[in-house]
């Protein structure tokens, strides 16, 4: 049997999308044009755009970095890619994991900016587990802080979107979850390709006006046309199987750090991938077909949950950032925290310090020419 | 017959923290029985199910033979001696 593409290559694979046999050399080549035209297709990105990269040091996101580094040259993209690290403050899992991420900044000589949630909260995520304590999950402080810190991350580099490392795994287990929870509403953000830019001009010019009267946003009015939190996330994996990105990462030996978080629960999330695995052994196309469903699927008005409703964004009268409520998923998490915080260390100044951590001045770029 | 395993992207762990194994196997040895020979061999206690289901290698693991995926292979045919064994988990976050 030989190479399908090349018709000489000695085949190391079939591809999960079509079965066809490949070499590696033909493979990684397709993987790599098969995310550019994704990324075509789609429009996800404008010449000489700033772009972020959240960089984890996990396998993802260090594919990610190859290959976009990869195509940027190949296709002449002209894109400024920039990688956006976020240091929650786990011990023995996220420094381990940065050293990766600050390992690869060198290697494509991109440079790297690391927003820690100390720095930004107040609180690591070791100190948020022990107020939260050992039973209860995490996750939801982690999640929802590291989004905003990944927009911090984006506005203190001036990017004007972020490339995140999802892949059509993740996507089919996240839809699949959804489904188990019954929690539909988040659908169809799951499945977009690119999401968080598409307001209509009258909302837009709504927030304008809220961020002139907004003790936090009033100094940003003159400086910018959006408010903060609105950085388009995009998705150049949403079609890449997991499956394959391993194989890549193995193939080219990047490094990449594989160990499971800290404080990983033995999540629903393993149920669904549990079922993805053993359905993939059946068919191969289960998971693409999940993705494709999810995209086909539009709620009626009156299911969409409030989050997803763009109608009624706002601004977090605390922070400014858009918020579907009064206070922002961050902000109410903050309180909580401190209530709970037999410590109670300090009145977290959110505000002051997202300004400090946007003001800080950016370390020196070494120009490597990449 | 000699073969060489390499564990990958957190398997180590099941190994005592051991990348690399050389194994010294029967000439008999093929592609499926590899695997419970493996969990029978080097692996004990909760390793064993994280590794191995029903003799199979357990889903989202990749098995890997000189870099192709093991189904490209014979699987009923012998390995032949030197051949290189990678096991690579896909299962981990990021």
């Amino acid at each position: 049997m030989k190479c399908a593409v090349c018709g000489t290559g000695r085949v190391i694979l079939k591809r999960m999308k079509n079965q066809e046999p490949v070499c590696k050399e033909c493979f990684l080549r397709c993987f790599e044009d098969e995310v550019y035209e994704a990324i075509v297709q789609s429009n996800l990105f404008k010449k000489k755009e700033i772009v972020a990269i959240g960089a984890s040091g996990g396998k993802d996101s260090t594919c990610l970095i190859h290959v976009l580094h990869t195509i940027n040259q190949r296709y002449q993209m002209e894109l400024d890619l920039r990688l956006v690290a976020v240091d929650e403050g786990i011990a023995g899992y996220r420094n381990h994991s940065l050293n990766c991420v600050e390992e690869n900044a060198k290697i494509y000589g991109l440079p790297l900016t690391i927003i820690s949630f100390k720095e930004l909260f107040g609180y690591t995520m070791d100190e948020i587990n022990a107020v939260v304590g050992e039973k209860k999950s995490k996750c939801t402080h982690c999640g929802v802080f590291r989004r905003k810190a990944l927009d911090i991350g984006c506005e203190k580099i001036g990017a004007e979107i972020i490339a995140l490392g999802h892949n059509a795994d993740d996507i089919a287990e996240t839809v699949l979850m959804n489904l188990f929870r019954g929690d539909v509403g988040r659908l169809e953000r799951t499945c977009e390709i690119r999401s968080g830019s598409d307001i209509t001009p009258d909302l837009l010019t709504k927030l304008q006006e809220e961020m002139k009267s907004h003790p936090a946003m009033v100094e940003y009015v003159d400086q910018r046309q959006y408010p903060f939190g609105l950085t388009p996330k995009v998705k150049p994996f949403k079609y890449a199987y997991q499956r394959e990105i391993v194989l890549y990462v193995h193939y080219l030996q990047l490094k990449y750090f594989s160990v499971e978080c800290t404080y990983a629960p033995v999540s629903f999330r393993g149920y669904a991938r549990q079922f993805l695995l053993k359905s993939q052994a059946i068919d191969s196309s289960i998971i693409m077909n999940i993705v494709h469903s999810g995209e086909r699927m539009k709620l009626m008005p009156q299911f969409a949950n409030r989050a997803g409703d763009k109608s009624i964004m706002k601004l977090c009268t605390r922070c400014g950032f858009v918020s579907s409520q009064h206070l922002c998923q961050s902000c109410l998490l903050l309180d909580q925290l401190i209530r709970d915080d037999p410590a109670h260390p300090q009145n977290i100044d959110c505000i002051a310090r997202s300004a400090h951590v946007l003001s800080n001045p950016l370390p020196d770029i070494e120009d490597t020419g990449g | 017959m000699k073969l060489t395993l390499t564990l990958h992207a957190g398997l180590e762990s099941l190994f005592n923290q051991q990348k690399k194994l050389e194994l010294a196997l029967d000439d008999s040895i093929t592609p499926v029985s590899l695997i419970p020979w493996i969990r029978d061999n080097l692996l004990s206690g909760d390793p064993k199910q994280q590794l191995v289901v029903d003799d199979a290698i357990r889903p989202g693991i990749l098995y890997m033979i000189n870099d192709a995926d093991w189904t490209l292979v014979d699987a009923d045919s012998p390995l032949n001696d030197g051949d290189e064994i990678a096991l690579i988990s896909t299962i981990h976050g990021g």
